[in-house]
């Protein structure tokens, strides 16, 4: 298919699940640390946009390695590690819902000014402010597609897993709504 | 709609649109610091058990509503009550049953330029709307030729006459409104076409009707809801007293099926701190007399499948088994063994010169022993693999599971394993992906040793909830069948008067995995490897002849001087020997077409293309020659259609659909009087029999065996059926008459059965 080309070039960029380093994070702190490295930033953005703060996301980010760091002996498969982190950040964020009633959703990030945002400066291209907005326009399903593939960096079997998908059906909906949502920038930008 | 991939530019700027702050390094640094604080201040400890923690606050809530919820309403389906109204359908899956179900009013077909959607079906629930529909007459054409071009990826959805639209949800749509029973089915394009090549924007006209009083409907009974209950069961004033369970194998929900059940679960085995598990075979049911209970995987549940009930990945298992028969408890077992690291700090150092350019699939053998923690492993080979990286290959003894490198002064950015060691003839293999791959002297560190230790059983008991009354007492094999796994444990051996036939099999030569024809005697003996890296061959209609494909042509050999000739220039598989001997039907690929029929006279002579949809396979000749059935696959194999073809007027007939047949490979077979085409089932373990006018369909082989592979019958009306024995590949072949259901197991046979000659 041509999708594993394509993967093949984004893959590169997704933080790599090494199994020796996770079956050795079970008993050795060096090699937790290790992974917490490689999905400390990936766990974060997934966090800023589902609580839409950096405070929130921080406080969800440190809670989701903490339990990890206490839980991962009970991991069985090492292979699948970044969907079962995920899966505890997930938990996270509903703890803090069920105990906050704050969470912010990301609908309405593109309106939050973030203080200590040292990517705020960024000038967004014009596509991406488009994007914003039809992005806070998706059902919430579509909207946790994007992130988990754009922000968490989730490879599509572990996306499938996270989300109890087949990985097939996974990747058709994502590459459906990416083809959508470029029509729909386009017409936006015609 | 046109075809379209994502840019790595579109897909940058959706990462951006979240505009998610860079992470601050003062909260990255500080949170690192309370981990490793954590790690050398404690001793990892497991969570306090009845302490404040906000899960076992809930956990103890449910607890006793649970028992409160058991005291009123009776032990049984006590966690049905706190669910939803949860139904299972065959064929469509789990739904939500709260609402009036709908189908569709009748099946819908559009047809446009020869390219046929049919809506078969549609179930409206509460929760979504399923709906199925097949393609037909798709040209190979329209599909991209090479494998990095992507064609339409379409938005299907449902169009309801206000404007609604309905997109795609968990496997189907989002529910239509229980007061609109029209919508269309837009399908802007065919997956995977390309722009042009096939009609696009398709809309079907559906209509929606209730659900007929005889649609099967079963309940679901949630049995361990999140926080996971319901292990270990004591009494307490006559009424179940459920508590908290820490069971390896979970059982989380139950649904009656007509003539058994269908089981959900979990398998999530507990260890100690350094160990791990590795499951080594497939699951085990049994009930209390020590029968083994046979089941199958329901597709139709797969979306239920997989998480524990926290919502963590986990072994997730599905089992549907008939349940005559069966007395209770039964046992699910699943077998294993416990890994643990050996010692950490173990490492063991080797070197070898990767040169200044090394290229992918470049090997250094270097068999080079040494020691780690104590035990001994041997370093086979070293290899430039696809991921620009190296992967290395170790020999190690039945103790050792795996073992880690490192290549020092690098940094890799991926790496990965296989193999079980000792679990797998003492085999596995290590790899290290780069950016960029290191060269010259390298020096490789290998450690955290992981070693085999007790082989384990985790088990665990379940009985229905109710008693069934519905059920025999004893298995009936359906009227027709001749073999069930029952029957098949108690095979005779062919008898004599059979043993002289002789059949062709493609079977392992060694133990390296090389394959090949092999001709043997009917009762195992006489064998003689007829040709080595060969396969897809067949007997001639007098059995003195075979043939088979290779590179440069058909290849025909006499069996008894094996001088063979080369038909030069006819490539294809699937070879079908006409009975008058004079054609030989293939599968083969022109140009224009993939996978299409093709007769050649058994000369090598006047070969021509007979059929022009793609993706066919042969089902054979009828026995005067004149006739030869094919069939050919829905798009994404939704069923088969079955076709005749007759050589003196180059005219096709269609024939009628096998719906109940193998998506992956039919295997079909037609007897040689012309009567019944043989054919797998969907689940791969079933054999059905139908007349090629598509009446009489019957089941003939019941779930003998794991699975059912290639079917060849003989010219006096035995059919020769290869079956998978068990998950380590293992499989047996069996003779079945179905005329009067003589079935014989053929000894000593083992692989995929090619051709078969009686006497």
């Amino acid at each position: 298919m041509a999708e594993s080309s394509r993967e093949t070039m984004t893959e590169s960029q997704r933080p790599e699940v090494d199994i020796g380093l996770v079956k050795a994070a079970k008993g050795d702190p060096r090699a937790f640390a290790e992974l917490y490295q490689s999905f400390v930033e990936p766990v974060f953005r997934y966090l800023y946009s589902r609580t839409g703060n950096v405070h929130d996301a921080e406080d969800a980010t440190a809670q989701t390695f903490l339990v990890a760091f206490e839980t991962i002996a009970s991991l069985r498969q090492e292979e699948h590690l970044a969907s079962w982190l995920f899966s505890i950040a997930r938990h996270k964020v509903m703890d803090q819902y069920r105990t906050q009633k704050r969470i912010v959703s990301i609908d309405f990030v593109a309106e939050i000014t973030t203080e200590k945002d040292p990517l705020s400066e960024v000038i967004r291209s014009e596509q991406s402010a488009t994007l914003a907005q039809l992005i806070a326009a998706l059902p919430e399903d579509e909207r946790e597609l994007l992130r988990l593939r754009f922000l968490a960096s989730l490879s599509f079997p572990e996306m499938a897993r996270l989300l109890r998908r087949n990985e097939e059906a996974v990747k058709k909906s994502l590459y459906r709504l990416l083809a959508r949502l470029h029509d729909q920038v386009e017409v936006t930008h015609d | 709609m046109t075809s379209w991939t994502s840019s790595d530019i579109f897909e940058e700027n959706i990462k951006n649109s979240f505009n998610v702050p860079a992470i601050r390094p003062e909260f990255e640094a500080h949170l690192n610091e309370e981990l490793m604080q954590r790690a050398i201040s404690t001793k990892r400890k497991t969570w306090r058990i009845l302490g404040l923690r906000p899960a076992w606050a809930i956990s103890l809530a449910i607890l006793l509503m649970l028992l409160l919820g058991t005291l009123v309403i009776g032990p049984q389906r006590v966690y049905a009550e706190f669910a939803r109204m949860l139904g299972y359908i065959p064929g469509v899956g789990i739904v939500d049953e709260s609402a009036p179900i709908r189908v569709l009013a009748e099946p819908v077909s559009v047809t446009r330029d020869g390219i046929t959607i049919t809506v078969t079906s549609a179930t409206l629930t509460a929760d979504r709307t399923q709906i199925a529909y097949r393609i037909f007459g798709l040209p190979a054409s329209a599909y991209p030729t090479r494998e990095d071009i992507e064609g339409c990826m379409p938005s299907e959805y449902l169009h309801l006459a206000d404007g609604t639209k309905l997109v795609q949800i968990n496997g189907g749509y989002e529910p239509v409104p229980a007061k609109v029973n029209q919508a269309f089915l837009e399908i802007p394009c065919i997956t995977n076409t390309l722009p042009g090549k096939a009609p696009e924007n398709w809309e079907l006209p559906l209509r929606f009707v209730a659900a007929p009083p005889d649609l099967t409907v079963m309940p679901v009974i949630n049995l361990t809801p999140f926080p996971q209950v319901a292990q270990t069961q004591g009494n307490v004033g006559g009424a179940t007293l459920v508590t908290p369970g820490n069971s390896a194998v979970n059982v989380d929900q139950e649904i009656e099926t007509s003539d058994g059940y269908i089981l959900i679960g979990h398998f999530q085995p507990q260890t100690g701190s350094g160990e791990s598990f590795q499951q080594t075979d497939m699951f085990k049911i049994t009930d209390a007399s020590g029968k083994n209970v046979s089941y199958t995987y329901p597709q139709d549940v797969n979306e239920n499948v997989n998480l524990d009930s926290a919502g963590m990945p986990g072994t997730g298992w599905a089992a549907q088994f008939e349940a005559a028969g069966l007395v209770y408890p039964l046992t699910i077992s699943f077998p294993g063994v416990l890994l643990e690291n050996a010692d950490p700090a173990a490492t063991a150092d080797i070197t070898f010169d990767a040169g200044n350019d090394p290229q992918p699939g470049q090997t250094w053998n270097l068999n080079q022993d040494i020691q780690l923690a104590g035990h001994t492993l041997r370093v086979v080979s070293v290899t430039v693999d696809s991921r620009n990286g190296y992967s290395f290959n170790f020999k190690v003894g039945p103790e050792v599971y795996s073992a880690d490198v490192q290549i020092a002064g690098t940094t890799p950015n991926g790496g990965g394993g296989g193999g079980g060691g000792g679990l797998t003839n003492g085999t596995f293999e290590s790899s290290l992906s780069y950016a960029k791959l290191p060269t010259g002297v390298l020096t490789v560190t290998v450690s955290n040793l992981i070693l085999i230790g007790d082989s384990k059983t985790w088990q665990s008991q379940w009985s229905p909830a109710t008693i069934r009354t519905d059920l025999p007492a004893h298995p009936t094999p359906q009227a027709g069948v001749c073999l069930t796994e029952n029957s098949f444990a108690h095979l005779q051996a062919v008898p004599a008067d059979l043993a002289n036939g002789k059949i062709l099999m493609y079977e392992a030569l060694d133990n390296n995995n090389h394959w090949g024809l092999v001709l043997y005697a009917l009762d195992g003996s006489d064998r003689q490897v007829l040709a080595a890296n060969a396969s897809g061959g067949t007997f001639s209609p007098d059995g003195n002849q075979m043939a088979y494909p290779a590179e440069d042509g058909f290849h025909v050999m006499d069996l008894a001087t094996k001088a063979e000739k080369v038909l030069t220039g006819v490539n294809g598989f699937d070879l079908h020997w006409s009975p008058d001997g004079k054609q030989i039907a293939y599968v083969g690929t022109s140009e224009n077409v993939i996978d299409s029929v093709f007769i050649v006279n058994s000369d090598g002579t006047q070969m021509s293309q007979v059929s022009e949809p793609s993706y066919e396979s042969i089902i054979g000749w009828s026995s005067d020659s004149k006739e030869l059935f094919f069939v050919v696959p829905y798009t994404g194999g939704a069923g088969w259609k079955v076709y005749s073809y007759t050589p003196a007027s180059a005219s096709t007939q269609d024939l009628f659909t096998i719906d109940n047949g193998s998506y992956k490979a039919l295997n079909a077979a037609l007897s040689p009087d012309g009567q019944w085409i043989a054919y797998r089932s969907q689940q791969l373990n079933n054999l059905y029999l139908v007349h090629p006018d598509g009446s009489k369909m019957h089941l003939v082989l019941d779930s003998p065996a794991q699975g059912i592979g290639d079917l060849e019958w003989s010219q006096s009306g035995w059919l020769a059926v290869s079956l998978s024995t068990d998950s380590d590949n293992n499989t047996a072949t069996i003779l079945v008459r179905p005329e009067d259901c003589q079935v014989y197991l053929l000894p000593n046979l083992h692989g995929e059965v090619q051709g078969i000659f009686t006497p």
